[in-house]
């Protein structure tokens, strides 16, 4: 091979043809490199924006529904006969959702075994905790005894093995989540660097042939040298642009999202361990509920902090509250996060005055403004988590866009332009005949 | 046969204080530039002017006026919002529908319409960075399926709709609403003119739940509307109950709390009780809404702000007499004093518990099936 090239080299036109053989091989080894590349960025995107987001959204819904539907349930069971229909309906509704949310998430994991498994099982076991709390329920409304140790079974399956099949579904979507954005710019690297490689090899192409023919432009030349210089461009621009979406779409949404989750999580088994100790008298339970309300806020929320949060400034409590306040990023994040804040204070003073009451008068707050003031709590929550959510599938869906048609640029322009190279090569080779 | 009437909510109790509601009117817009009625506004300039279209007669004398003041906004208080079917048909539809702005910045329509707006995409989101106290809407009124969180409206009044007896004629309040459609009762009986609210009650009669609505239950429902009118059972299906009580032609009929507690401080209303069934009442509200193309949301803002402060709110409520759902309008009408206090313990206006679990929201179907289930009602009440 190299004693061919020698050997066309040894005439005019036969460099130009060595030039030629040389360029187009760079640059269809280009075209390769940017189509791996810019393939690799489209599915990881693809697979992102269509799949691995709406998973891991559905995962942190599912995670969030079932304590809504546990702190529901035993909201609705302190209520006792009549029950609290609106309490009993948010725990139907809760459940409902939650099945759905497994189908969604199930459709959407595709043949992924271990984590089909896990969720054939969060089912088993939500079937359980389904039949222990209408066992409850049947119990308290007939007043037979037993219902509250069902209850109690109930709420302890879902806080132990539901909890935990929840957990180990929440760490696979996360390890998709980190597999589909896990770093290419090695391949982007090359793709860029073969193209920049043609365009020196096209400059000398073009040096060489304004030399030996004394005419100091070839249009097709530099118009080959342009396009590989655009499609290394566009690649780099479109790889950057689509890591940066991500990265924002993670940091202003994903993260966010699980944040938010874990906020409501935390608020739901305070609350459902808060209503267990009302049902069994139990003071650990009421230390655990306790624990779990520290973790949010670690001191009393002020009029003054959530004024502080709606501004943007630190609040002067620390906690997983204090977190979603910092992570606001604009006045309308901003506004929700002072919301939540002034609606857990509301849900702890309710709390501190059923503690305050007689046993009987303490069921009839729990119930009443307990019930009211915890979900509002919740729901604004929900509205911070639905911001969260737009965020980040909005964040996905911009690197999709920034990815999309970047495949035909890295493939098309580098052929363009090893076509134009070799016609313009080819006429100067003419000239020769 | 009953002789039916065209739904006018609110409006009988306009009707019956007629010269309470034009003066009303009249306060309203002095404060607000002395446009000197509701009805013929221009369309809105820009900022600095707020237009609000609502149903008559549902606000005290004073807030509007006080709120322009301390706003340094020009308010147009229009109360031409006088039924949710014709406001949805006459104003929205030609308007919004079209891709037109409906030249107000506020709209508050009952929630039903609220649903239906948010499903065309008709509305544009409460700008809560302006409204701090969004965090005061009754956590009950913050989850609803369709909007969850409200972030598209801000609940106006909340009402109750049970039944009104006329003890003159019929001694003993009617209690249950088996009892006011069985046909003993002694006199005309009278539904409203709402779908939602009728057939949710004959729902609750039937063992349903309309917060869990489903279309069979519903139809069934209307087949027991269709079989009391046809027997002479329900004698008048109207909004317009109010004037309907007081001029002799219903002796009990389905009607709305607050109109109801404020008839019976009336001379004419004096024997009128109001009762929640035994069954369980249906509960509805009118909210606040910014329109798309709304020409000063920052004003609308502002507005519902204003009266989501409790102080302002229990002004509100010491006049209409509905539910606020506002929190702390408890504590503001105590102090407030005088027969503000008293509303307070008005528990029409603040259900106890044991009542609140009775009281059911209608759920809602998607836009077609209310649509057929609103056709339908209208053509058994003799509307179309």
């Amino acid at each position: 091979m190299t004693r061919r090239l020698r050997g066309l080299a040894a005439s005019t036109p036969g460099r130009y043809r060595a030039w030629s053989i040389v360029v187009v091989v760079t640059l269809l080894a280009t075209a390769v490199a940017g189509y791996v590349a810019a393939r690799q960025l489209a599915d990881a995107t693809d697979r992102l924006e269509a799949n691995t987001g709406p998973v891991l959204v559905a995962t942190q819904d599912l995670v969030a529904t079932l304590s809504e539907a546990d702190a529901a349930a035993t909201a609705a069971f302190l209520s006792g006969a009549p029950e609290d229909r609106e309490q009993r309906g948010v725990y139907e509704d809760a459940l409902d959702r939650a099945a759905r949310q497994l189908e969604e998430v199930s459709s959407l994991i595709g043949d992924d075994d271990t984590t089909h498994a896990v969720l054939a099982d969060i089912s088993v076991q939500l079937a359980r905790y389904a039949g222990l709390v209408e066992a409850a329920r049947a119990r308290n409304l007939d007043g037979t005894p037993g219902a509250e140790q069902d209850l109690v079974a109930a709420v302890e399956l879902l806080a132990g093995t539901i909890s935990e099949d929840a957990e180990s579904l929440t760490e696979a979507t996360d390890a998709r989540l980190d597999d589909d954005d896990a770093d290419r710019t090695l391949v982007v690297l090359i793709a860029v660097a073969l193209a920049l490689a043609a365009a020196v090899l096209l400059v000398g192409a073009h040096q060489e042939v304004a030399r030996r023919s004394r005419r100091r432009l070839n249009p097709a030349l530099l118009a080959a040298t342009v396009l590989v210089v655009a499609a290394a461009g566009l690649l780099l621009r479109g790889h950057l642009g689509a890591r940066a979406a991500i990265d924002d779409a993670r940091r202003d949404g994903y993260e966010s999202i699980a944040l938010t989750a874990e906020v409501q999580v935390l608020g739901q088994r305070a609350r459902a361990d808060e209503t267990v100790a009302l049902i069994v008298d139990d003071a650990g339970r009421r230390a655990a509920a306790d624990a779990r309300a520290a973790e949010l806020a670690d001191a009393e929320v002020t009029d003054e902090d959530v004024d502080l949060a709606r501004s943007g400034r630190d609040v002067t409590f620390g906690g997983l509250l204090a977190e979603v306040a910092q992570r606001a990023d604009d006045d309308r994040e901003r506004a929700a996060a002072a919301e939540l804040l002034t609606r857990w204070q509301r849900y702890v003073d309710t709390v501190d005055d059923l503690r305050a009451a007689g046993a009987d008068q303490a069921r009839a707050i729990a119930v009443a403004e307990g019930s009211s003031t915890f979900n509002g709590f919740n729901i604004s929550v929900e509205s911070v988590l639905g911001d969260n959510r737009a965020q980040f599938l909005d964040g996905l869906a911009d690197a999709e866009d920034r990815a999309a048609g970047l495949t035909a640029a890295a493939v098309l322009l580098p052929l363009i332009a090893g076509a134009a190279a070799l016609g313009g090569l080819q006429l100067r080779i003419n000239e020769y005949r | 046969m009953p002789r039916p009437r065209q739904p006018t909510h609110h409006l009988s109790r306009r009707g019956f204080l007629g010269t309470a509601g034009a003066t009303a009117l009249g306060l309203t817009l002095g404060c607000s530039g002395g446009d000197g009625g509701g009805s013929d506004l221009t369309l809105p300039d820009g900022d600095g002017r707020l237009r609000i279209l609502t149903w008559p007669d549902y606000v005290d004398p004073d807030t509007v006026g006080r709120f322009a003041d301390e706003a340094l906004l020009d308010v147009a208080y229009d109360e031409n919002w006088e039924g949710n079917v014709e406001g949805l048909t006459g104003i929205l539809e030609p308007t919004l529908g079209a891709g037109e702005p409906t030249g107000y910045d506020v709209i508050v329509p009952t929630y039903w319409v609220v649903d239906r707006m948010l499903q065309n995409g008709w509305l544009q989101p409460v700008p809560i960075e302006l409204v701090p106290n969004h965090a005061n809407i009754d956590a009950a009124l913050l989850a609803l399926p369709w909007d969850r969180g409200a972030r598209f409206h801000m609940p106006w009044q909340v009402g109750i709709t049970g039944i009104a007896t006329d003890t003159d004629r019929v001694p003993v309040p009617i209690g249950s609403f088996a009892e006011l459609v069985s046909g003993r009762v002694d006199g005309p009986v009278g539904v409203v003119a709402e779908m939602r609210e009728t057939v949710g009650m004959l729902m609750l009669l039937r063992g349903d739940d309309p917060s869990r609505v489903t279309l069979p239950g519903a139809e069934a429902a209307l087949d027991d509307l269709e079989r009391l009118v046809a027997d002479g059972t329900v004698t008048l299906v109207t909004n317009d109950f109010y004037d309907a009580l007081a001029g002799g032609e219903l002796a009990a009929c389905l009607a709305w709390s607050g109109d109801i507690v404020l008839f019976q401080a009336e001379e004419a209303g004096r024997n009128i009780t109001f009762t929640i069934p035994e069954e369980g009442a249906i509960r509805w509200f009118d909210s606040m809404v910014i329109p798309v193309e709304a020409t000063n949301p920052a004003a609308a803002a502002a507005w519902m702000d204003f009266v989501y402060e409790p102080a302002n709110a229990a002004q509100i409520t010491a006049y209409v007499q509905y539910v606020s759902p506002v929190l702390g309008v408890r504590d503001a009408l105590v102090e407030l004093g005088g027969e503000a206090a008293a509303v307070a313990d008005n528990p029409l206006v603040f259900p106890d518990d044991e009542t609140a679990r009775r009281l059911f929201f209608w759920a809602g179907l998607d836009a077609e099936a209310e649509q057929a289930l609103d056709d339908r009602f209208a053509e058994i009440a003799g509307f179309s």
